[in-house]
Order: C-alpha cells, then structure tokens, then sequence
C-alpha cells in the first residue's frame, strides 16, 4: 500500500518489486523535491507502474515500468477504453482496485485521489507472489487430501470398507469417478473385481470384470502387475470395452490415470481415475499425489486382508467352541448362558454341553484354567474327548475317569499342567414329569437345587480336577427334581465375580441365590438371562472371568 | 402407552388379545396370534411394533406401578422373545440391501426393542446381525472389523449408560463405522444422540427402516465433549456410593439397591455433563422420585443422595450447577 501523499507527482519509493512504505515525512522534514526533472527520474525508478489521469480520465503521466507492463497506455489512452478490460472496468466502475492477467503477467493496482479529481494507478507485478501462493495452497490441500485419506484408510481392518475408502476419498479432489480393481482373496470367484464411485453417487457400485479387463483398460495390466504408465486420453475404441465400468450417465471420460495399489507384499491392486472430457487432465502434481494415495490405499488393504486371514482363523476356533444350541431334551427344559472374558475374541476356557441320550440327556458344564486361545485350545480338546468318549461310556463317573486318562494320555498335557473342573450328568425323566439326575463332580462349584417351595440348596458333589493327575478321585451324588424344580450349574466366574458399587466385592454364592428366589418357577432361559444380567451390571464393565451356567428344569420343553 | 398408538394393519383389539396371552404366560397361544395375523396380511412392523412393542410398553407400566414383579415381567418379555423369533423364522431371505448390525449398550439388558429393530429391518431387506444384550464396546468393534458393516444401531433404554453409549459410538466411527441411535435412552425425542455423535436417532423399527433409506455418509470430525469433569465424576463414583451407604445406613439387605440407585445416579450426573444437558439429570432424578412414590419401599432419600454427589463433587463446579438444578426437580416431584 502506498503512503498518503500530496502535491506533487512524486510516488511512493518501492523496491524488490514490493511497494515500501515510506511515509512523506520519512524524508526527514526536507521539502518534496520541486525538480521536475529529479521527479521524472525517481519515477522511473520504481518498480511499480504509475499511471495518472486527469478530472476526464485520459492518461497523463506514465512511468517506465507502465510502460513494460502496461504498454498499450500511453499518455492520452481514455482509461476506461483501455486494452487492459479489467482495469477499464474498474475505472468505469469507480473501482479502487483491480487483478488483471496481462501479457502473461499477473497485474494487481490500487487506486489514488490526487488533487484536481485527478486519480492516480498504482500497479504491480504480482505473477511470482501468485504463483508462490498458488502453489502453497495445492500444497496445503494435497497435505490436507493426503491426512484425510490417511485417516480413512487407517480406520478399518475390513477390506470392503477400505475399498470403499479408496474408490470415495479420491472423487471429486483427483477424479470424476474412480473404480479400484482387485482381486479379492479366495474362497471368492478369482475374476477381477471392481468397485466404482462416481461424482454424486450416493454409495460405490461394484461388479465382477471379466478375464478381458486388465487389457482392455491401457496401462490396467501393468498397473496389476505394480508397473506404472503415463495417463493416457481415452480413446473411443476403449471406451466400447469399458462402458460397464462407467455409470450410465457419465459421459464421455477425457483422461485416464492408472496407478498400481502397491502393498508389501506386491501389487494389491489398481486405481484408476477419470476425468470427463471437459476437465483439464493430470499434470504432474496431481500424478505424483494419484500414486501416492495408491500405495496408501494399496498398504491398508494389504493390512486389512491380514486382519481378514487372521480373525477367519480365528472365527474357525471360536465357532467349534461357542456355546451351542442346546437340543430338546425329553422331561426337561434346558438354558445355557455364557460370557467370554472381555476379549475381543469371544473364546475362552468355560463350556457346556447337552446330549440326548437313549433313556434322556447327559450333559457337562466345565471351566478349563486359563484364558484365551490357550484355553481354547484346551477346551477344544476336553470337548471332542468328551464327545467320543460318552459314545462308549454314559454312567458319569466313569465317563469322568475315562475323561481324565484320555487328557492325561494326550502329548505334553503334563507340561502344560492345565486342568478342568467339570461337572458330567445324566437326566432320566420320571413317569410323574421330574427327572432324575446323577451328577459326577470334578472338583467343581456346587451346583444349586431350587426347589418347589422356594429353599435353594447347594448339590454337594466335590471331586478333584479333571487332566491334573493320573490317580485323581472323582465322586459321583444322584437326586431327583420334582416337576418344576430347578438345577443351576454354573462356573466359578458367576460367583467370583468382582465388581458391585462396593470396592471389588465378589459376587458371591448368597448374592446368585438371592437373585435366584424371584425367578424360580420360571423357564431356564428367563433365569439364565436374569442371571447374566445381574452379574453383568455387578460387574458394571469390569474385567472378568469367562461366566457359564447351565439351567435344567424337570418339565417338558414347550 | 395404551394400544391406541397401534396402527397400520393391525387392530388394538390385537394388542389386548396379545396382552391376554402374556398375563397368562401362554406361549403358545402368543405365538399363534403373530402367525395368524403375519397370514392375515400383516407385515412384520405390523406384529412387531404394534402388537409386541405397544404390549411390552403396558408391561413396563405394569412393572412400574408395581402390579407386576420382576419375575413376571421377565416371563411376558421372554415369551415376546419366542414371538420375535417365530416371526423371523417366516421372513424370507434379505434382498441384499446391505449390511446392518445391531446391538445394545454395554449395560443394556433390554434386548427386545433392538432384537424387534433387527427383525423389521431384515423384513425390509436387510442383512442384519443382532449382536443381543449388553455387548462390550471391544466385542463390537472386532465385530465390525470382521464384517465391515454399513451401520450399527445402537440401542440404550436408560440415559444412564450413554457415556458408554458414548464411548461405543465413537469406537465404532473410529472403525469407520456410521452409527444410528435407538431408544429413549438418548432423549425421548433423541436428543443426545447427535452430541455423542450418531448420525440420527429414531424411536422405533419403523424410524429405523427410514433412516436406513437414505444413505449414510461417514460423518465429520467427531463431537468433542463440551468439557471432561465426566470424567472425574466417574473417577468419584466408588467414593459417593461409600459416603452415601454410610448417610443412609441402609439395612444389610437394602444395601446392593441403595449403592446401585447411588451408582445411577452418578451415571446419570456424568452423562448430563457429557452430553451438556442439565435436563437429563433433572429427568432421572424426577423419574426416581415418580418411583419411590409409586413404590415406596426400599428406595433412598433423593435429597440425601444429591447432597452427598454435591459434597463428593465440590471442586467440579459442573457437577454442582447440574445437581442443583436437579434438586429442584426432586423437590418439585
């Protein structure tokens, strides 16, 4: 900005191409040079272009930098004719400022009242502080589209949702519409697979490609391979191949860019982006930043198709050892409830198991030490023994004995000294509509009665764990459940959880007793779930054990 | 709520039928009326949510007033339950709309709503997975990185558990997830929904279901809270339950229900202050003192308790300016 000034030609003194702002008592008081000669001089020496008009607007006085700048203003050139538009708009307009790109240059001038209604044009060069701005700014969106992209592709483990990400956060800062190709990992149909958004679509399209797609897209094949190629225009010979990848509305594509998804462990995929015909095409800014996002995207779906691999591992182990669909059982209604500690994987060391059996039902509820996949593993193996050893063996205590020869026979169980507290029984329905049970204990938490008129009682069955030692003694009680009567088996997390409003208390065997008074008389499953519940709100989010109960009701299942 | 809310292809007559089934725990008979009236041109919203949510909200009544126990009312929702089922069982095959899980707050054991949300929206052509009650925030996330679906609905009937609610949808969008929220719990017109950074609340499957039409973008930066002293009213929350246990001095046997009102009662300062909404606290603590009116046995002195949180919480002036705004709903109700 220029300082005020009166009287005079003289300007402002401006240097290094920036207008300085020197105030007219910053000549230390002396009286504004009076030589026109001197005036007409020290005009010329600045770096700004000055142009003045009189009270009509015709050109006066022009400097020697208006005259590289502005060459087509002479004195007497009608200002509001002038060749330059934006300037002669802004003097019609009474305008006090103008941006103007002329003779390749971009021009900024400020405006000035001198006396007399004469008015005088300040302008300067402004095209390297644009061009510095201008690429400050790409600058800072690129950063910007890259923490974003960033972001969004570090959020999910899922490969779908990364996909997603991918086709959506390019549109429409790089592209028109963007499709990423890929393969996805078996068991899925191996041809090539798409997934497409386009400016305005509400969510991404996908599709199956054919064996043809790589070769048809120019530079698709390379890109699959981890080879990049120049973006190429689109010819209208591709475009037949292609016309499914397109939305139906998109028109003619103009450029094509196709990036190679690389990852780790090689070529992930490919995106490709287009740009409809009326967008100017890729320059190399936005090709460098197309190939970066690529190997951003390419790495997180590299990272999400390991989670994938790893949690269908996982998902294997946890489906054989979830707790089961209990089947009808005849005489009795059975409910099972289970709660894995709180891992993310759901599997863990408790387990139940209800058998139909000729004359009844056997069943087992046991805890396996430990947590975790190393417990699941055990429980694994205590199940399948258990499985195939009732098929030869169904009186509980032997069952149990066979149970403990078979995990202690197993490789290196003694190592490990993992052990198994289980509860085994049979069910055998009584003429009258009770059951009749016998229970085998190994070294398990009694399982409480509820009786019909309301007393509940501990079923004392004791016993030592189950895979701890060869010479382990078990024991075996048998008793009978009238019609309605309640049995509730349930492992040491129930009882042992530590949580309450209270400072860690357990949640004890008085407290399960409690809660059951209320419920008792009514279906296994509604006592299950009240169950859970209060030991969950007990727990009030706290870390626990894994929690299993099994409830068996002596009534025929509705 | 009476069956008049009932609508669409069903009949309030319907409702009072339903109603009959459940009194007498016949669950046979419940589940044959939802069949016949699914035969009679019923669609599932229908049977679900005018005919079994609209009976279970009288049975949350008939709790409420005391003329029901626990135990019965854990019965009618349990055959509600088989209902739920037995409609799913005839619903066809999801079209392949998307990928839709469902799920309640951790704390949450009122799976009913959310499980009839989950059926309705498989109804309508989604692919829905109903993850139950009370799921940990970590399950749910391992579950969404597994399955990569478009949204989770979150449902929370108390507003005491939002800041969990809170913490789950905020996990959730970590994973890039949208997230709908369902229930009261997040306000009865949803209005603490958007604070803790859902992309919408509805009050019913049906709100749900058109929702789900339109499509859900993954949302901005997420909401911060207005301030954290939540936090530290959660860090005092062992502290006021002792110092009201020993205000009160409640028989030995009152003394699990007294620290659990105090414990919600936290809940319910923390969540106002999280979601910067002193009319929640207020709302719990009028909805406490409807209780102790309607059934006065065993429920503790409000005012006792509020003065305990505001000694406990002196240094937070937050806590305070909410607790006393809540006291003069207690002494208003």
């Amino acid at each position: 900005m220029t300082a005020a000034r009166r009287g005079g030609v003289a300007g402002p003194v401006s240097g290094g191409g920036r207008a300085a702002r020197v105030p007219s008592r910053g000549t230390g008081g002396a009286p504004p040079p009076t030589d026109s000669r001197l005036a007409r001089e020290l005009l010329d020496g600045l770096a700004e272009a000055v142009v003045t008009t009189d009270h009509a607007g015709v050109v006066r006085l022009v400097n020697a930098m208006a005259g590289e700048l502005l060459p087509e203003i002479v004195p007497g050139t009608d200002l509001t004719r002038c060749a330059v538009a934006e300037l002669a708009r802004a003097v019609s307009a009474g305008a006090d400022g103008f941006d103007a790109e002329h003779l390749g240059r971009r021009l900024r001038g400020t405006r000035r009242g001198l006396a007399g209604g004469r008015w005088a044009w300040y302008v300067r060069d402004v095209t390297e502080e644009q061009a510095r701005t201008d690429a400050l700014l790409a600058e800072r969106s690129r950063t910007a589209f890259l923490a974003q992209a960033g972001s969004r592709l570090g959020l999910s483990l899922h490969r779908d949702q990364t996909l997603r990400a991918t086709a959506t956060l390019p549109v429409p800062y790089l592209a028109d519409a963007a499709i990423v190709v890929h393969e996805p990992p078996p068991p899925a149909d191996p041809h090539p697979h798409w997934l497409r958004y386009a400016d305005g679509d509400p969510t991404p399209a996908t599709g199956v490609g054919s064996w043809e797609l790589p070769g048809a897209v120019p530079g698709l094949a390379d890109a699959l391979g981890g080879d990049t190629t120049e973006p190429s225009p689109w010819l209208d010979a591709e475009l037949a191949d292609l016309a499914p990848l397109l939305p139906a509305d998109f028109g003619r594509p103009g450029t094509v860019l196709v990036s190679p998804m690389l990852s780790a462990g090689g070529p992930a995929g490919a995106l490709i982006l287009i740009r409809r015909a009326d967008r100017a095409g890729f320059d190399r800014r936005e090709i460098e930043l197309a190939r970066e996002f690529a190997a951003r995207a390419g790495a997180a779906l590299a990272a999400a198709e390991l989670y994938g691999e790893q949690t269908h591992l996982a998902r294997v182990l946890q489906q054989s050892l979830l707790p089961p669909e209990l089947p009808r059982v005849p005489g009795a209604t059975v409910a099972g409830g289970y709660r894995a500690a709180g891992d993310s994987l759901r599997i863990g060391g408790d387990f139940y198991e209800v058998f139909p059996t000729a004359d009844g039902a056997m069943f087992a509820l046991g805890d396996v030490c430990g947590k975790g996949v190393g417990a699941a593993v055990l429980t694994g193996r205590v199940h399948q023994s258990l499985q195939t050893l009732r098929l030869v063996e169904q009186r509980p205590l032997a069952l149990m004995s066979l149970l403990n020869r078979a995990l202690f026979d197993s490789p290196d169980a003694a190592r490990r000294s993992q052990f198994t507290t289980l509860l085994l029984g049979t069910l055998t329905p009584d003429p009258d509509g009770g059951l009749r049970v016998r229970i085998a204990g190994g070294g398990h938490p009694s399982p409480l009665v509820v009786r019909a008129d309301g007393t509940i009682t501990p079923v004392t069955v004791g016993g030592m764990p189950i895979g701890a030692l060869t010479s382990a003694r078990f024991v075996e009680t048998e008793f009978r459940l009238a019609p309605g009567e309640l049995l509730l088996a349930y492992t040491d997390g129930v009882t042992e959880a530590r949580g309450g409003p209270r400072d860690g208390e357990m949640f004890g065997e008085a407290r399960l007793c409690q809660a059951l008074l209320p419920v008792a008389g009514l279906p296994p499953a509604v006592v299950v779930e009240r169950l859970l519940q209060l030991v969950d709100e007990w727990l009030d989010g706290q870390r626990h054990d894994d929690i299993a109960m099994l409830a068996i009701n002596a009534s025929a299942a509705g | 709520m009476t069956p008049a809310g009932a609508g669409g292809g069903v009949d309030t007559a319907a409702v009072r039928a339903y109603l009959d089934c459940l009194d007498r725990a016949d669950q046979t008979a419940a589940v044959r009326l939802a069949t016949d009236l699914l035969d009679a041109g019923a669609s599932v919203a229908d049977v679900l949510v005018d005919v079994v949510a609209a009976a279970q909200q009288e049975i949350g009544r008939r709790w409420f007033t005391g003329r029901w126990s626990v135990a019965q009312e854990h019965a009618a929702t349990h055959i509600s339950e088989l209902v739920a089922a037995a409609v799913a069982a005839r619903t066809p095959a999801p079209t392949g709309r998307g990928r839709i899980v469902v799920a309640c707050v951790e704390g949450e054991w009122h799976a009913l709503p959310a499980r009839i949300v989950a059926e309705v929206l498989r109804a309508d052509g989604w692919q829905v997975t109903f993850l139950g009650a009370s799921v940990p925030a970590r399950h749910l996330v391992s579950y969404l990185h597994q399955t990569g679906p478009d949204a989770v609905l979150l449902s929370c009937l108390l507003s005491t558990r939002l800041v969990r609610a809170g913490r789950m949808v905020e996990a959730c969008r970590a994973a890039g997830v949208p997230v709908l929220a369902g229930g009261p719990g997040f306000g009865t017109d949803g209005r603490w929904a958007a604070p803790l950074g859902a992309a919408g609340w509805g009050a019913s499957a049906r709100d749900a279901a058109r929702l789900l039409r339109r499509p859900l973008r993954p949302a901005g930066p997420f909401p911060a809270a207005a301030d954290d002293e939540y936090v530290a009213v959660l860090r005092h929350r062992r502290t006021i339950v002792q110092h009201a246990l020993n205000a009160v001095d409640p028989a030995e046997d009152e003394a699990d229900e007294v620290a659990a009102v105090v414990g919600q009662l936290v809940d319910a300062l923390a969540a106002a202050i999280r979601v910067g909404d002193p009319a929640l606290l207020a709302g719990f603590v009028g909805w406490q003192s409807e209780v102790s009116r309607v059934r006065p046995d065993g429920t503790p002195l409000l005012d006792v308790l509020l003065d305990v949180c505001a000694a406990a919480l002196a240094e937070h002036p937050r806590a305070g300016d909410h607790l006393r705004r809540a006291r003069r709903t207690a002494v208003a109700g």
